[in-house]
């Protein structure tokens, strides 16, 4: 019975190979496609962070003090500042995106200051771009609390301390924050990698499907099944295999060379990272032929499943916490093999994490690898046999 | 009596119309899909923003003053602390099993420290990765240190003899007060789902404007729309579009009542403005896909390109990596997306609600990218509706 099976495996892959060579439009999705986007979708992360933003600065009490406080804001590695005239011109330029945030040193700052008043220092962020903005009011928080810590330390001084005293009593409590992975805190750190498995699994899915689907379009389904000995299992698996090694072989590429390429590198178990995308691939093979035999020609598969894209993506948790979605959406995103891979994947990557810490995620992939296995075995020879009765 | 026969353009605008109506992809592509997307997209970011995040405490110092502190961190909406562990090794495990995003480790001697006037520290150390975890655990610890800090500095110059005020301006002497604009409570939802929704419906209007022509050529029915308009290529591109057009700018007026009446999307611009860049953006789409349908007439190639200029519109628009922090290349390949126009006139016209003067420019280049599509669409039709032009053999499918 596993000879049978075997044999008929081997036969479906064979044919399989045959069947892929010979269609351009499968080629291009799973040859060209991933290598090509891979890494031209990465790029955009090339430089990792954002660079420095162009703040808009207005200086309204033209003082020594705002002079200085001016000139702590421009040398900030994290701050491109562009000192404005007046509120209205720097309104404008907000207005016409020249500058993500506008920073107004009010009139008074100075002499309010001098006369032992807090003064303010006002900091309009254009959250439209939040995640610019965000960056932005961070550095403007720091650059002014060192600022701050200055004046703290002459106000100590004049009150008889000498200056180690006032250096230990300016913060009497501080915070001392350690990146556990992403020391340098960049987006791109954080999308490149996902962006590598992104393209595998819809590539891979788009790829499959399409192959799956033609062969409903040809009505060749019966003659799919002759060759795999009439095992769903040595169909599946013989039509999946060749899919299996190929995008094994770009998960290795993508996670070894693609990695190192951006200077990034797999904190964790590579055991674990191993077993967890072969068994994520295994669970897009199953998902994407179930899926496929709905379609009835093979651009359909194309035209609907270049749609999945940002839904698995997003719903996956990578990027927005599965906990802050409706429960509805959590239990539908877990069907996806991408949910709990990408939640495993990121410990690993990121954290370090080993085999043990990710075993609830591999336990999710299993199951939603029998669920897919079922849902094959149910479908699949009911439609072979449906084509085998009408054609 | 006899009926006044129907002008050639009514004719083949209303053969579009049974067509749409006729096949199934077409429903599924432009009736089905679009809701279905918006609402599962839709939701996911339904709560607007990230709360709870998971904190685990190591707290050495075993003080009412430590106690207070991990109340507050508590009491934090973003934050919740999940946990007590006995040491940082412990914790980290915590971490590695997905339970935690950041550990707050609180040192022996803190209270002790802080009562001698010793400078003491709280130690953060937290999962970097994600920025949405990381900016919040960032921004809300510090903001809690500082000001349990500050409330010890303000004890301490009271008791040198200041004031309150005086004593709050020595501690704290420079205030930033901020003002976000726009989308003042950091709602992800507000920031992420009518851009990432006019993604998703462009790529539907491209998805099916590439087939327009492309599908009479597979079905073998181009010498019927050719009979059928006499042939005159500018019947067959007005009468081909306006049904898709009426199709898709219903879509935009459902979207944006989506956005208002299901999602609360909160626009600082009217709506009809937002309609009416939807409505470009449409347009753009539409007449460039339908440019690539009459070049490119295998569907097949047709709807890849459709999906390469496509897919990644979202990532390349700047919402949430900005265009100036991308390689050239990037730059130039987002500058030949309508998307990326779109997005800058979106956030202008209907999120920031600024003068015309600043969106105008971002307007009329979406309003180009359509005419470009309409030129090459109505110069690709002139071959093809050219005397001796010679119809390529059909693949008539099953026809779904």
């Amino acid at each position: 019975m596993i000879q049978f099976r075997l044999r008929g495996m081997i036969a479906t892959a064979k044919r399989e190979a045959r069947m892929i060579k010979a269609d351009k439009n499968i080629l291009l999705i799973i040859i060209l496609a991933p290598l090509f986007y891979a890494f031209f979708y990465t790029a955009i992360y090339y430089h990792k962070v954002e660079l420095k933003p162009a703040v808009i600065l207005v200086d309204e009490d033209h003082s020594g003090l705002s002079r200085q406080l001016l000139r702590a804001y421009e040398t900030s590695q994290y701050l491109d500042v562009y000192v404005y005239p007046d509120a209205g011109s720097a309104q404008k330029a907000m207005e016409d995106l020249d500058g993500m945030a506008i920073i107004r040193i009010p009139a008074g700052f100075q002499s309010d200051r001098q006369s032992g008043k807090r003064v303010t220092v006002s900091l309009y962020l254009n959250n439209a771009y939040f995640l610019v903005s965000n960056d932005i009011n961070k550095a403007v928080n720091e650059v002014t609390a060192t600022f701050g810590a200055g004046i703290k330390l002459k106000i100590l001084e004049s009150k008889g301390e000498n200056r180690e005293q006032a250096l230990a009593h300016i913060e009497p409590i501080s915070v001392r924050i350690h990146a556990l992975s992403n020391p340098s805190e960049s987006y791109g750190n954080f999308m490149i990698p996902a962006l590598f498995i992104l393209v595998l699994h819809q590539t891979l899915l788009i790829g499959l499907s399409e192959s799956m689907a033609d062969e409903r379009a040809t009505r060749s389904l019966g003659e799919l099944y002759r060759t795999a000995e009439g095992s769903t299992w040595a169909l599946v698996m013989g039509k999946g295999s060749f899919y299996l090694v190929l995008y094994c072989a770009y998960a290795v590429f993508f996670l070894t060379i693609g990695l190192t390429f951006f200077n990034l590198q797999v904190a964790g178990s590579y055991l674990a990272l191993a077993v967890l995308t072969v068994l994520m691939i295994l669970s897009v093979i199953y998902a994407g032929i179930f899926l496929a035999s709905f379609f009835t020609r093979k651009i359909v598969a194309l035209q609907i499943l270049a749609f999945t894209t940002y839904p698995i993506f997003l719903a996956s948790g990578y990027s927005w916490p599965e906990g802050s979605m409706p429960v509805w959406l959590q239990w539908l995103a877990n069907l996806f093999p991408g949910t709990p891979y990408f939640q495993g994947f990121s410990r690993i990557v990121f954290l370090g994490a080993d085999l043990e810490h990710v075993l609830p995620e591999l336990f999710h992939l299993l199951l939603i690898l029998a669920l897919g296995i079922t849902a094959t075995r149910l479908r699949l020879p009911k439609i072979a046999k449906w084509q085998s009765e009408h054609y | 009596m006899t009926k006044k026969p129907r002008s050639a353009w009514v004719q083949i605008a209303i053969r579009e119309w049974n067509r749409i109506l006729e096949r199934k992809t077409y429903w599924l592509l432009m009736v089905i899909l679009p809701p279905v997307l918006t609402v599962f997209l839709g939701s996911i970011y339904l709560k607007g923003s990230v709360t709870d995040i998971p904190v685990g405490i190591v707290d050495l110092d075993q003080t009412p003053f430590s106690r207070m502190l991990i109340r507050a961190i508590d009491d934090s909406q973003a934050l919740s602390v999940e946990g007590y562990y006995l040491s940082v090794t412990e914790a980290r495990q915590a971490l590695l099993f997905g339970r935690l995003q950041t550990i707050v480790v609180i040192p022996d001697g803190l209270t002790s420290d802080a009562k001698s006037g010793r400078p003491g520290s709280v130690t953060v150390l937290k999962n970097a990765s994600n920025l949405l975890y990381s900016n919040s655990v960032t921004k809300e610890i510090s903001t809690i240190v500082r000001t349990v800090s500050a409330g010890i500095l303000v004890r301490r110059f009271e008791a040198k003899g200041q004031q309150p005020d005086q004593a709050l301006a020595s501690a704290d002497p420079i205030k930033v007060d901020t003002h976000a604009l726009y989308n003042p409570t950091y709602n992800y939802e507000q920031f992420l789902i009518p851009s990432l929704l006019s993604m998703v419906l462009l790529l539907g209007v491209m998805v099916v404007s590439v087939l327009v022509i492309a599908d009479e050529f597979r079905e073998g029915t181009w010498q019927e729309v050719l009979d059928l308009s006499g042939p005159d290529w500018l019947v067959i591109f007005s009468g081909k579009s306006l049904p898709h057009l009426f199709i898709h700018g219903l879509q935009a007026v459902v979207l944006v009542f989506f956005w208002f009446h299901v999602f609360g999307i909160h626009l600082s611009g009217s709506a009809a403005g937002a309609v009416f860049l939807l409505f470009l953006l449409i347009s753009a789409g539409f007449f460039l896909g339908m440019a690539v349908s009459c070049w490119i007439h295998d569907e097949f190639l047709s709807t890849e390109v459709a999906i390469f200029f496509n897919t990644p519109a979202f990532i390349f628009s700047g919402l949430t990596f900005p265009l100036w922090a991308m390689p050239g290349l990037h730059q130039g390949f987002a500058g030949i997306l309508p998307f990326t126009h779109f997005l800058r006139a979106w956030v202008k016209l209907a999120v920031m609600n600024t003068p015309a003067d600043s969106w105008l420019g971002d307007v009329l280049i979406l309003g180009g990218f359509s005419l470009l599509g309409i030129v090459l669409s109505l110069l690709f039709l002139y071959q093809s509706t050219r005397p001796g032009f010679v119809i390529e053999e059909a693949h008539p499918e099953v026809v779904v």
